[in-house]
């Protein structure tokens, strides 16, 4: 099933060997909480493990005994992005103790060491590159094909959906999905360009159409000079004012990046000449 | 129109629903500026 490896291919960005070693530590109730987010912009994923040890005394029996076979050469994380761990008494930097090593995009995690801490809570905390194919994938954009025209608006429908967001809520205590970018092509329609045009640029258009089929230089002349100041309208210079009459709702949770304009060919009326106008 | 977006997913969101709106008296004050542009450089044309 595609939730299944989607969520296979989550947990084994961790690596080969640590899905397994998690599974152990959570049988042991070792593992209090594990949360993941997704950037999706960057394609990274950060885990977040709390580790409860449980008192330093009855550590030997809880859980050393039982992990000892796989306790034997630290965890290794590879492309690792960030890696961080503390105990969350006596702040301790589990860098500086030596129990996480860097070298370049590799970590180890030497967790024998770290069940010799005498902090019972710690902090476990990797950020690592993702599938490219992953965070889309978790994701589903919708926009309403059909957009609502009123005389003042254009409204479209959008909808965003985390999918499968129950199986994640339910695999991690914590899930989230950040910095997520992406695009929806709305068109205006044509009719609603038109009747937007000061009604002289209206006229002038219908007039340099007829001036055409006569063979009038100063119509193809206009036509030419009509369509190139449309297509700098694709340049970014005009994009504050476009950032301004475009708006999202609700704009707590949707941020307009950027707006381009695409262009479309109108046919001049009659003699089958193309315009451009923005669409 | 295409039209880039970010958007905020966090903590037990499983999805959001939203609206495009594009405020047509505004779009149509920047179709006029390029209009009056094109009225400049084209002022001189002759066309019948």
């Amino acid at each position: 099933m595609a939730e299944v490896a989607l969520a296979g291919s989550l947990i084994s960005a961790l690596g080969s060997s640590i899905p397994q070693f998690l599974k152990k530590l959570s049988d042991l109730n070792v593992t209090l909480r594990q949360g993941a987010t997704v950037f999706y912009k960057s394609c990274e994923i950060e885990f977040m493990f709390h580790f409860n040890l449980g008192p330093f005394e009855s550590r030997m029996d809880s859980i050393i005994r039982p992990l000892q076979k796989i306790l034997t050469k630290p965890l290794e994380f590879e492309h690792v992005v960030e890696i961080f761990g503390y105990t969350l008494t006596g702040d301790n930097d589990l860098k500086k103790l030596g129990i996480i090593q860097i070298e370049k995009n590799k970590a180890t995690v030497d967790f024998g060491k770290l069940l010799e801490l005498k902090s019972d809570l710690v902090v476990l905390g990797v950020r690592k590159k993702l599938n490219p194919m992953i965070p889309d994938a978790l994701l589903s954009k919708h926009i309403d094909k059909n957009p609502e025209h009123t005389d003042k608006e254009t409204i479209a429908d959008i909808e965003v959906a985390l999918d499968y967001g129950n199986l994640w809520y339910s695999d991690f205590d914590h899930f989230a999905v950040r910095d997520i970018e992406f695009s929806f092509n709305l068109e205006i329609n044509l009719e609603t360009i038109i009747e937007q045009m000061p009604p002289l640029q209206r006229k002038k258009i219908i007039a340099a159409g007829k001036a055409l089929s006569k063979g009038n230089r100063d119509a193809i002349s206009y036509v030419r000079i009509f369509s190139e100041n449309f297509l700098k309208f694709q340049h970014d210079k005009l994009s504050p004012d476009l950032l301004d009459c475009v708006s999202v709702e609700p704009d707590s949770h949707f941020k307009i990046k950027s707006i381009h304009p695409k262009m479309q060919t109108a046919e001049l009326a009659s003699v089958g000449t193309p315009i451009i106008l923005p669409g | 129109m295409k039209i880039y977006l970010e958007y905020r997913l966090d903590g037990s969101e499983i999805a959001s629903k939203g609206k495009i709106i594009i405020d047509l008296e505004k779009f149509g004050k920047i179709l006029r500026k390029i209009s009056s542009t094109i009225e400049q450089e084209t002022g001189k044309l002759k066309i019948k």
